[in-house]
């Protein structure tokens, strides 16, 4: 009877599990461009978020971040602020842009292309300007790639257009199971990561 | 319950996992489906006329060449069917109305930033696509042609058949030669990996699904006359 009741819910989880996503068409940028052409840059808490469907059809997600440090820009560390990225889920529905949202308690060095514009994704070149920090310090780029370096010499100087890759250009990065395979390069902590954009926006 | 009963079981739940309606293993999939294997977009919201930009290719209409980026994914394969209608939609950047394709300053209320060239927006309910509006940015330089990619203005035409991609379910892939690469590139017509990433969507959804689902029927079928004779045994 248990085994016939864990089974049933087992199916149920499996059927009904999936993970809606769309994607969009964004211009790759470089570490540099991240670093010298964000309003701000700053080391963040995701302390809270909303997802509403507004008056006008769209649904946004608020999210709320509790500010850590400051690494560019004006912001405060201690203040709390709230971006806005299109997309979420509200009333039955998920809007999806290809925007990946900050989940609450997520604990991040995040790169502002505005405050002050509502943009679909207030964040430089979307996934580009996101970076998140596992508990071990590592960085997290992308489509869950581990940091082991910046390079601020390398620019996205092609004559053609490129589309994003999730990654920005001069992000040095290995998939999570390459990580500490010598003679690969080990991952950047914190520290090491806010030394380097600190280091690159002198330049 | 018998050890038989729980080896069978076993069995089933072993099968129906393998069988299950899921998207593929293909890294392709966005995990978001239609629910039939087709839709219509509409382009009666795009400019009648076409590029100016002298470049080889641009003689044609944004609309044709809209309706050109669909053709090219219904010539390269069946399991979905693309259809564009010169007709004006309503309900852009809303969880109803039709499916459009439009030129915009603005993404869905806000502003698309520096480096964004267009928007797939697509709403669903659960894992089922409900509905997609593809937005083009219309700040950024536009052309239609064919060959190698410049940096300005941008291939409409590419750019199209892209989203349309992520707007019939596919997300992007490794495969640097296929259209849905990351890296807009000197292709412009679906290749045999992005064929076979749509087709992993829809074509294995009509057989595993159906399997899996009766697969599950069975043992839903099986486990409630199980119950039963527990019962009456007890």
């Amino acid at each position: 009877m248990l085994f016939i009741k864990k089974f049933l819910l087992l199916a149920s989880i499996c059927l009904c599990f999936s993970s809606p996503s769309f994607a969009s068409s964004i211009l790759e940028v470089d570490f540099q461009q991240i670093v010298n052409k964000s309003e701000s840059i700053f080391e963040g808490e995701v302390v809270a978020t909303t997802s509403e469907m507004s008056a006008d059809g769209n649904i946004y997600t608020f999210v709320d971040f509790l500010v850590l440090d400051v690494l560019s820009g004006n912001l405060n560390v201690g203040e709390s602020i709230t971006l806005r990225f299109t997309g979420g889920t509200a009333n039955r529905f998920t809007l999806s842009v290809g925007s990946t949202i900050p989940a609450i308690g997520e604990h991040g060095v995040y790169f502002i292309e505005s405050m002050d514009r509502q943009l679909i994704n207030p964040l430089y070149g979307w996934s580009q300007g996101h970076y998140r920090i596992q508990a071990d310090g590592q960085i997290i780029a992308g489509d869950n790639q581990v940091v082991v370096g910046a390079d601020k010499n390398t620019s996205n100087n092609s004559t053609n257009t490129k589309l994003s890759t999730g990654i920005a250009t001069g992000i040095i990065s290995l998939p999570q199971q390459q990580v500490n395979t010598p003679p690969l390069a080990p991952p950047i902590l914190l520290d090491e990561f806010k030394s380097l954009i600190k280091d690159a926006k002198t330049q | 319950m018998s050890k038989s009963h729980r080896v069978l079981c076993s069995r089933l739940l072993l099968l129906s996992l393998i069988f299950m309606p899921t998207q593929s293993a293909l890294s392709e999939a966005l995990g978001t489906k239609w629910p039939k294997t087709s839709a219509t977009f509409l382009t009666g919201g795009l400019p009648l006329d076409g590029p100016a930009s002298g470049l080889p290719g641009d003689t044609e209409t944004w609309q044709a060449a809209a309706s050109e980026a669909a053709d090219s994914w219904n010539d390269a394969q069946s399991a979905f069917k693309l259809t564009t209608l010169n007709a004006v939609g309503n309900g852009v950047c809303q969880s109803f109305g039709d499916n459009n394709l439009i030129f915009s300053q603005k993404a869905c209320s806000s502003d698309f930033g520096k480096n964004t060239l267009a928007v797939t927006a697509g709403w669903s309910n659960g894992s089922t696509i409900v509905k997609a509006d593809i937005i083009f940015n219309s700040n950024k330089a536009w052309g239609i042609y064919d060959g190698f990619l410049r940096f300005t203005p941008e291939d409409f035409r590419r750019v199209a058949t892209h989203e349309f991609g992520h707007a019939m379910g596919l997300a992007h892939t490794t495969i640097k030669s296929a259209l849905m690469f990351t890296t807009a590139s000197n292709t412009y017509l679906p290749t045999p990996d992005d064929v076979e990433s749509l087709e992993s969507i829809y074509k294995d959804e009509k057989n595993s699904g159906s399997i899996s689902y009766l697969l599950l029927l069975t043992l839903g079928i099986w486990s409630l006359r199980l119950l039963k004779r527990h019962k009456k045994a007890d």
